[in-house]
């Protein structure tokens, strides 16, 4: 019965139902086959799974970064980001990654990153004599860090499906961050180094501060955002409709770059959005349901009990199986289909659940950027008309950093986990 | 005769993909309007928190039942538009004949899941006929019946998907 359900899962999925669809379809197979479950519980646990008061964050987050990307707060964003690093070495490429960076720290997506980022940095790049290839990796990867850096979406619903306080996790998410994105700038670096990029003109002073000036009120955005949901102000959701209010209240009357006219458009293509994601949590929720009913995460336990003899190495099989199913899979639907699965064994194992949960949002985040489904590649091959497989070539080395890091936040659960016990001492 | 048969198929498919364009543009402004008051309502929560010391439970009630809605309804319409997440390598690698059926399987199956959803979401809805939503004192069998809702939205676009691969868009508008 289990094998079978698991098997009609894989059957759907592959011939391209979707994803949404494909839960709640092998749950339905399976629940037929079951003796004692009533059908009763697909449409309940869906709408319980839904119904929930902290995931509306992911909606308000949505909407918040599309307000962001349609006005000009990336610009500004940009050219004050530009006037700090733009003169180092490769200094557009850090540009591209230190931006994406402020830009991730409201925005909960990797797409939306890459996507209002690279529109106006890869252009500058290739004006400035880089290989469009690389501009192209180069942002691609960058954008990865939107659902690396809180807020994030991947967070969220990792938060939900695995009960852990999403506050908790944001936090935990800070210093593995900061860690990638430091990774990538020294890449930027020494790639621009070998290849002669030079950085832009430096800016002097009241250039830097006219640009700091120009873009404080996007600046603050992260600042009251992050700053509210640590210091226990706010909660992640009350977080995500001020950060939605704030971007409506300053693209409309302060920046004056957000029409009226073009408001009713965000909203509908954030709401499709939302709840392109939401349906899997939906369906996720009942599958979900299933697999613990029935006891499979303890068959999975028991079944690899006797191989795995370290909670290490575990983890770093539980690496590989995200590196593989981040290639195929989105990563909001990887996080519900696979938290259920293993998270169980990690706890049994005694794995911290915050440091779990960040190990699958930064390894599912390596999926954004490897084909053949990758949203980051994507976006920045529609934004360069370049084909996937061009730019990934050129997003290996950059790929091969994302795992080293990985790696790092896997083996040394401090970086994740220090930060959430020293703030709440 | 078949030649008159493929005729009025054509023209019947031309009226259900319209009526169905229809509905969805009525959908997504319910979308829209869904998420603006989600919007209004959890900001006031947030600035009534603050000023009043507390906030009121029908807000959050309130747009918990608006964003499943959105969710469900936003879903029907994505599903037209291909924009659901999916694993999509197999159908870009399928050309003719092969595609077309993908798709159509892939629309029989999105219908089925429908239809237990219909079936025993309406049940389920009965089922909660007497219980009433703990602030908003709404009917919880009104809110539960958004799902059998969204669900014949989705049928109605698995349709027009399936009739789109036999007569296309174009061939119809000629």
């Amino acid at each position: 019965m289990i094998l079978l359900f698991f098997l009609s899962l894989l059957v759907f999925m592959f011939i391209g139902v979707p994803i949404a669809i494909s839960l709640g379809l092998s749950t339905i197979i399976g629940i037929a086959l079951h003796e004692t479950l009533n059908m009763a519980i697909v449409p309940q646990r869906i709408f319980v799974s839904l119904n929930s008061f902290p995931l509306m964050a992911i909606p308000f987050f949505i909407l918040a970064g599309n307000l962001m990307g349609a006005g000009s707060m990336s610009k500004r964003m940009v050219a004050f980001a530009s006037s700090l690093v733009g003169h180092f070495t490769g200094g557009l490429a850090m540009v591209a990654i230190v931006t994406s960076m402020f830009f991730a720290a409201i925005s909960g997506s990797g797409a939306a990153t890459t996507a209002a980022i690279g529109s106006i940095l890869i252009p500058a790049m290739i004006a400035k004599g880089y290989k469009i290839e690389y501009a192209a990796a180069n942002q691609a990867v960058a954008g990865a860090l939107g659902i690396i850096i809180p807020p994030s979406i991947a967070m969220i619903l990792y938060g939900v499906a695995a009960e852990v306080s999403i506050a908790d996790l944001f936090i935990a998410g800070i210093i593995p961050g900061l860690l990638i994105t430091f990774s990538l700038l020294l890449s930027a670096f020494f790639i621009s180094k070998r290849d002669g990029y030079v950085g832009v003109e430096k800016s002097d002073f009241p250039t830097v501060l006219r640009a700091f000036k120009d873009s404080i009120l996007a600046l603050l955005m992260p600042v009251i955002i992050l700053g509210g949901i640590y210091s226990g102000l706010f909660t992640p959701t009350e977080a995500s409709v001020v950060a939605v209010v704030y971007a409506l209240i300053v693209g409309i009357f302060i920046y004056r770059d957000i029409s009226l006219k073009n408001l009713p458009k965000i909203f509908m293509d954030s709401g499709e959005s939302s709840a392109v994601i939401m349906f899997v949590i939906g369906t996720a929720g009942l599958f979900g349901f299933f697999i613990s009913i029935n006891n499979i995460p303890d068959i999975i336990y028991q079944s690899i009990e006797s191989f795995i003899v370290s909670k290490y190495i575990f983890l770093f099989v539980v690496v590989l199986i995200l590196l593989v199913a981040g290639m195929f899979l989105e990563g909001s639907a990887a996080i519900l289909i696979l938290v259920p699965l293993l998270l169980p064994t990690a706890l049994s194992l005694g794995v911290d659940p915050v440091h779990f949960g960040v190990i699958m949002v930064c390894s599912l985040a390596i999926g954004l950027v490897t084909p053949p489904v990758g949203i980051d590649l994507f976006v920045v091959s529609k934004l360069t008309n370049l084909s996937i497989i061009r730019i990934a070539r050129f997003a290996i080395p950059l790929i091969l950093i994302l795992i080293v890091d990985v790696l790092i936040i896997t083996f040394v659960p401090e970086i994740s986990i220090w930060l959430p016990g020293f703030l709440k001492d | 005769m078949n030649f008159k048969w493929g005729e009025m198929m054509k023209k019947v498919t031309y009226g259900y993909l319209k009526f169905t364009e229809y509905v969805n543009k009525i959908s997504i402004f319910l979308v829209f309007l869904a998420l603006a008051i989600m919007t209004l309502v959890i900001f006031w929560q947030v600035i009534a928190r603050f000023l009043l010391g507390g906030a009121f439970a029908w807000g959050e009630e309130l747009s918990r039942f608006l964003m499943i809605f959105m969710v469900i309804v936003g879903a029907a319409v994505a599903l037209r538009t291909n924009s659901l997440i999916s694993v999509d390598i197999l159908l870009e690698r399928a050309t003719g004949k092969f595609k077309k059926t993908l798709i159509v399987v892939i629309h029989i199956a999105t219908i089925v899941f429908c239809i237990v959803v219909i079936y025993y979401g309406t049940l389920l809805a009965q089922n909660f006929s007497i219980q009433k939503a703990p602030s908003l004192q709404v009917s919880m069998s009104y809110i539960y019946m958004f799902l059998p809702l969204g669900a014949t939205l989705m049928i109605l676009n698995s349709i027009a998907c399936i009739l789109e691969q036999f007569y296309p868009r174009k061939e119809i508008e000629e």
